[in-house]
């Protein structure tokens, strides 16, 4: 039978981790696992949060611990990082208490890949227009993307690390390109493809990796920089492979 | 007039790729309208400036409308910023590169590629001060609870 303080210790680090896993800024993550164990009245606490792994150490009731936790995937899930947020905001400020908490961190919004896949293919349409197209880029833009987001889907599934779901989603994206250019040559190559790699670029990764480093986490900042340079490139080739086809 | 047509798409854009992100429906909005604004204003000032210069300005005034507008709603700055730079980031100017080095114009495509890399730079950098103005500005957002 575990103590309730025992749970406050695995709660903030579970806490901690889904920030992360969401794509969350480290200080962050660190601050609400901190909150959320002063708020269980801990002391000598200390936080170490980095893109792939997270430590916590805490002493409860004169007996001190530490909990880890290794992040495998880092995702953008916009929802967890409001969601994690606003439940250590509660629980600092006694609205829910830590079984509640804990009851909250498990319903988890299930939403259906298959919807993610169709919206994106429609902002990828739009910012077609947006990127100097014209009304009839909108379609292929958006045969495109939803390709490469259900490649993504499947690929995502193989290995935790975008880099081949990104490659391939770039060279199916081009390969759509030209193909529509061949067949109606009004088409727009420039605007199917920007439109159809915009949501690849990774925008989160690097916003974070400035951010990180802007709060003095630099190995967090230099990690999170280089995972955007590397998607970058791999953007970058991917689209240089289908185009060079 | 086509400044507003534009603006109107990328605030469309913005909002179904926030809500393809997994955003809550509020928060998906208010950026998507951080967005166009961002690059309406990212359009206009590229009459002015250099592209690197239009995307700094631009930038700095979506990511401070997020830092502020975070605050009153409560919700996580990320949240509001990340969607609304997605229709600044230079992925055009990326493609013209692999375009250039594609077809063997190695000079081109390298000059393609620095523009690139500074128009990021600008991205960040003005991405960095709006989160430094928020902070000397509103405050550290934690205050209120430590004095708790």
């Amino acid at each position: 039978m575990k103590t309730s303080d025992k749970d406050c210790l695995v709660l903030a680090i579970k806490i901690a981790e889904g920030m992360m896993r969401s794509g969350g800024e480290t200080y962050r993550a660190e601050e609400c696992c901190i909150k959320v164990l002063e708020a269980c009245g801990a002391s000598n606490i200390s936080v170490i949060a980095l893109p792939t792994a997270l430590l916590a150490s805490a002493e409860i009731d004169g007996e001190h611990r530490t909990e880890s936790a290794s992040i495998k995937s880092r995702g953008m899930d916009l929802d967890g990082i409001a969601r994690y947020n606003s439940i250590s905001r509660r629980l600092v400020s006694g609205e829910i208490g830590v079984d509640e908490a804990f009851a909250e961190l498990e319903q988890k919004k299930k939403e259906s890949a298959w919807l993610s896949c169709v919206l994106t293919a429609f902002a990828a349409g739009f910012f077609a227009f947006v990127f100097g197209g014209t009304a009839i880029d909108f379609l292929p833009t958006l045969i495109a993307a939803l390709l490469a987001q259900v490649f993504r889907h499947f690929a995502s599934k193989l290995s935790h690390y975008g880099f081949l779901s990104v490659l391939g989603s770039c060279i199916i994206i081009g390969v759509c390109a030209r193909g529509a250019v061949a067949l109606l040559p009004t088409c727009s190559q420039e605007a199917i493809i920007v439109g159809g790699i915009i949501y690849l670029v990774p925008g989160l990764a690097l916003t974070n990796a400035v951010r990180d480093t802007l709060n003095g986490d630099l190995v967090s900042g230099v990690a999170r920089f280089a995972d955007a340079m590397i998607t970058a490139i791999v953007i970058a080739a991917g689209i240089a492979i289908a185009l060079s086809l | 007039m086509e400044y507003l047509i534009t603006g109107f798409f990328s605030t469309v854009s913005t909002v179904l790729f926030a809500l393809s992100a997994r955003s809550p429906l509020k928060p998906a909005i208010i950026s998507g309208c951080l967005g166009g604004l961002g690059f309406v204003l990212y359009l206009l000032f590229g009459n002015w400036l250099s592209e690197a210069g239009a995307v700094f300005y631009a930038t700095l005034a979506a990511c401070i409308g997020a830092e502020i507008i975070a605050r009153l709603i409560k919700t996580p700055t990320t949240v509001l910023s990340i969607p609304a730079i997605i229709p600044l980031v230079p992925g055009i100017m990326l493609y013209q590169a692999m375009l250039y080095f594609g077809e063997g114009d190695n000079s081109g495509g390298v000059n393609k590629a620095v523009d690139t890399l500074l128009v990021a730079g600008a991205l960040a950098l003005a991405v960095t001060i709006s989160t430094l103005v928020g902070r000397l500005i509103f405050g550290p957002r934690n205050t209120k609870k430590k004095e708790e």
